[in-house]
């Protein structure tokens, strides 16, 4: 056994190993190597000026989608099994939160929230398919508690004001804030606090407004089902598996809810905070505040009435990016009707391209997160095994220590390049696509995609950018 | 296929190719900014039997932050300095230690784990209220 092998089981074996508690959520990615930046750069152009000219013509869209029976009983056990798995969890979860060890990287609460549940099953819903419906634990007490207190589950659309659906945007930032600013999320019993909110909200829409509430309102469902669409597979039924392109289920012509763009954005502004926080540019902004004299006695009086100073900048900076995504967003689409001549509104444009942007978001997201969900997600095994700190070893690995090999630099670079790539190329054919969908002639079609095919490739350059940045804590 | 549209494929075309050119110019491995890379190593390697070593020599708060490169497999021993009793941490490798009165944190390791890993200092406060400063960067890169 080498020195260094000898080293790391050490310190894993060390109980209450201050050294470890702290690298909670640390990435040590390689930056992006500047040729394949400029390469996948150069590519995204590329892409887009081939989906322009391939895809568009008149003509009506066909949505290609394959859907695979499922028989009524299989179907129903699989959702029911689901359905229990989901509770169970949330069960553990909170039994964990509460009683379990009290540091972040040995409590399975705060492990299974932020590392496997919030960054791979949100990754597996857009990426293969969307089950959080099925195992949505809150969704399923809320639907037993209005069974039991003799309340209609499915209820009409127009109980629930259609505001409502604001909601789910300002809980997506919540949770965004809770996530990437506040210190709550590294602890596993304010954790467990917050998930009981969550779940008496969720109780209480349910019994008031039934299912309606989880499909307006609930954040969590709503981030799901709109990520949902850009997954291969989808349950489209009781009986039905759907199988299709990927990208496709955003064509899909449904009633846009209120609140879509704001939640796209938010998702799309989300996602990119979390790298540029960790960029040379931003730890400058903190150096810059932190040394400047004209700053320091407002800093210092801030100081002095208790508030945090770190968190304020980063509250400022995460609200300044979902801002401007909005921001830009609306003036992309203002400029798009104004080359497209009237016909439809602002609104409708705005809700009808929104998901477009989704590709390049989730593609980005996984080449930031995929080497933090393999080595941050091992330490689900060892908190497995002791889920309440009693001392057990339920599967035999207490003791497993974490391997940061298990992924290579060079492998999180290409799948870097391919992921944003493909998400680029998918955004712009799926966006025109839509464009064929609300404009009839390929002469207007085309003009609406110009504003909207530059966008998306700032948007991949701004992602490739931020994976080529050195990370600076 | 209209003219026009014709040459804003060949337009494309072409500067894929050139950006995918000027990308396999460069080696993957020394295409970084300059102001980023910083204190190559430094030392000569110390004496005694492990002549083979990269020494690093770093003191906290004595000049910018930089980011030490070193291929993977090299062997490497961090002397660190800081005011007594500051914890200084490798994270990544997870190695440790606490400053003593004028005595330096030395740690040595193989570097068989490729990414950027950051040197801290713990307890140090500033005026935001960081209590982790970085004295430097390890970048591990692949052979």
């Amino acid at each position: 056994m080498t020195r260094w092998h000898a080293a790391l089981v050490t310190m894993s074996v060390l109980a209450a190993s201050r050294v470890q508690a702290h690298a909670f959520g640390a990435r040590y990615d390689l930056p992006l190597p500047l040729g394949l930046y400029l390469a996948a750069a150069g590519v995204a152009v590329a892409a887009s000026f081939v989906g322009a000219l391939i895809f568009l013509h008149a003509g009506r869209v066909r949505t290609l989608h394959l859907d695979i029976p499922v028989p009524a009983n299989a179907g129903r056990t699989l959702s029911t099994m689901l359905g229990i798995s989901g509770v169970l969890g949330l069960a553990i979860l909170l039994g964990a939160a509460f009683f379990g060890p009290q540091e972040a990287v040995r409590n399975l609460a705060t492990v299974w929230v932020w590392v496997i549940w919030w960054v791979g099953f949100l990754l597996f819903s857009a990426l293969v398919v969307c089950l959080w419906p099925q195992i949505d634990p809150f969704r399923r007490l809320a639907a037993l508690l209005a069974w039991v207190a003799g309340r209609p589950w499915a209820r009409s659309a127009a109980d629930l004001p259609s505001a409502a659906g604001l909601l789910a945007p300002a809980g997506l930032l919540a949770i965004a804030w809770i996530e990437l600013v506040s210190d709550w999320s590294e602890d596993p019993r304010a954790l467990g606090l917050l998930v009981t909110v969550y779940l008496v909200i969720a109780l209480l829409g349910g019994l008031v407004w039934g299912q309606q509430w989880f499909r307006v309102a609930d954040p969590l469902s709503r981030i799901f089902e709109v990520l949902g669409r850009v997954a291969p597979l989808s349950v489209a039924s009781r009986t039905a598996l759907r199988v299709r392109p990927p990208g496709v289920g955003l064509l899909a012509r449904s009633e846009p809810i209120c609140g879509e763009v704001a939640l796209v954005t938010g998702l799309v502004g989300i996602v990119l905070f979390d790298g540029l926080s960790e960029t040379p540019a931003w730890a400058a902004v903190l150096d810059f505040v932190s040394e400047s004299r004209s700053l320091r006695p407002s800093l210092l009086w801030l100081r002095d009435q208790g508030i945090d100073l770190i968190k304020l900048i980063r509250t400022v900076g995460l609200f300044a990016i979902v801002v401007s995504f909005y921001g830009i967003y609306w003036l992309l689409i203002v400029l798009m009707r104004a080359l497209t001549g009237g016909g439809l509104t602002i609104g409708q444009l705005g809700r009808g391209f929104v998901g477009t942007l989704l590709p390049i978001a989730v593609a980005y997201h996984l080449s930031h997160y995929i080497s933090y969900l393999l080595i941050a997600g091992q330490l689900f095994f060892p908190t497995v095994s002791d889920p309440f700190g009693l001392g057990w070893d339920l599967f035999g690995t207490r003791n497993w220590s974490i391997d940061i090999s298990v992924i290579g630099a060079e492998q999180i670079w290409w799948i870097a390049f391919t992921a944003l790539i493909g998400g680029h190329a998918l955004s712009v054919l799926i966006a025109h696509q839509r464009a064929l969908q609300f404009f009839r002639d390929a002469r207007r079609a085309a003009l609406s995609q110009v504003p909207m095919t530059m966008a998306m490739v700032g948007l991949t350059v701004l992602s490739l950018w931020i994976l080529s940045q050195p990370i600076t804590e | 296929m209209h003219p026009k549209k014709r040459a804003m494929a060949m337009a494309g075309a072409l500067l894929l190719c050139a950006l995918v050119g000027i990308g396999r110019a460069h080696d993957i491995a020394d295409q970084w900014p300059a102001h980023q890379v910083q204190g190559f190593v430094p030392e000569a390697p110390a004496k005694g039997k492990d002549n083979s070593a990269t020494v690093i020599e770093r003191t906290l708060g004595d000049g910018p932050t930089g980011t030490i490169v070193v291929s993977q497999g090299a062997r490497v021993r961090l002397v660190l300095h800081a005011p007594a009793d500051t914890e200084l941490h490798l994270h990544g490798y997870d190695l440790g230690g606490t400053t003593a009165n004028a005595a330096p944190v030395v740690m040595s390791f193989r570097a068989d784990h490729v990414g950027r890993f950051p040197i801290e200092a713990h307890g140090v406060k500033d005026l935001l209220g960081r209590t982790d400063r970085v004295l430097a960067y390890i970048e591990v890169r692949p052979e």
